[in-house]
């Protein structure tokens, strides 16, 4: 069941990986690194849990903590036209 | 395994096709995401944690602010007159030149910085950093560049093309006195 899961959740990457390469604008693509990300996360839970490996845990806090600091930075530099 | 494996080649290859950097740097940003969870299931949870805090957060901060210093076009006027009148050809040719300057930033999306100074030509080459140094003499207008400096050639080109003036225009290549990058 979990397996199925997993599966479902890397097809679903696809989706937030269309609007990173079609997206016209930047904000488009923000949005879907965004969405990615996210969907990463998840889906390294779901491994960890699959796998029973707890330390795999580590990665998934690593990346909910730090995972936004590069597009708040790409967004402020956008949004302040080349001013960080 | 195999899907991931695809997708990290793909945004490879994205990145390096873009014309516009900021889209390239999302591009590398999606590509150390995935290559952390590559990492991951080749069972390597360590390396997957310095990819992540690495590749995802610092190298996205540095290529911004590198992106940032690239963007700034510093240019420095320099006259030996120190008040110049309103209506004088000094003043028109100046700001004609300076009009023709920000056209070709605005080509580039570069962004132009104008100091103007009395300082002498080697002490602006010593004490400031430059990326074209504007002698107005005269008779003359001087135009010095490095050699080595990435938009030289095409700002020389862009001038002959789009300024013309009644006095004569040189333009001159400065050496670089660290003795690098030519």
């Amino acid at each position: 069941m979990l397996t199925i899961l997993f599966y479902i959740l890397s097809v679903l990457t696809l989706f937030s990986f269309g609007r990173i390469v079609l997206g016209p604008t930047l904000w488009d693509r923000l949005l879907g690194f965004n969405l990615f990300s996210s969907k990463i996360i998840l889906l390294i839970i779901l491994y960890a849990h699959i796998k029973h490996l707890s330390y795999l845990l580590d990665i998934a806090i690593v990346y909910t903590l730090l995972g936004f600091t590069s597009i708040t930075f790409i967004s402020r530099f956008v949004g302040r036209k080349g001013d960080i | 395994m195999t899907f991931f494996l695809l997708l990290l080649m793909v945004f490879a290859v994205l990145s390096l096709l873009t014309d516009k950097l900021i889209t390239a740097f999302v591009y590398l940003s999606v590509f150390s995401l995935l290559c952390s969870i590559c990492y991951l299931l080749y069972q390597a949870p360590d390396v997957a944690i310095a990819e992540a805090v690495i590749g995802s957060t610092i190298a996205t901060v540095l290529y911004l602010v590198a992106l940032k210093k690239y963007k700034i076009f510093r240019v420095y006027y320099t006259s030996k007159v120190k008040y110049i009148k309103k209506f004088s050809w000094m003043a028109d040719e100046r700001s004609r030149l300076e009009a023709a300057l920000q056209k070709f930033a605005k080509e580039k999306e570069l962004e132009v910085d104008m100091i103007f100074t009395t300082d002498t030509l080697e002490q602006i080459q010593l004490h400031y950093s430059y990326d074209l140094i504007i002698e107005s003499e005269d008779e003359t207008i001087r135009i010095n560049g490095e050699k080595s400096n990435y938009h030289y050639d095409e700002i020389i080109e862009y001038l002959n093309k789009n300024f013309k003036t009644i006095k004569s225009v040189r333009y001159a290549c400065l050496t670089s006195s660290e003795g690098d990058g030519t």
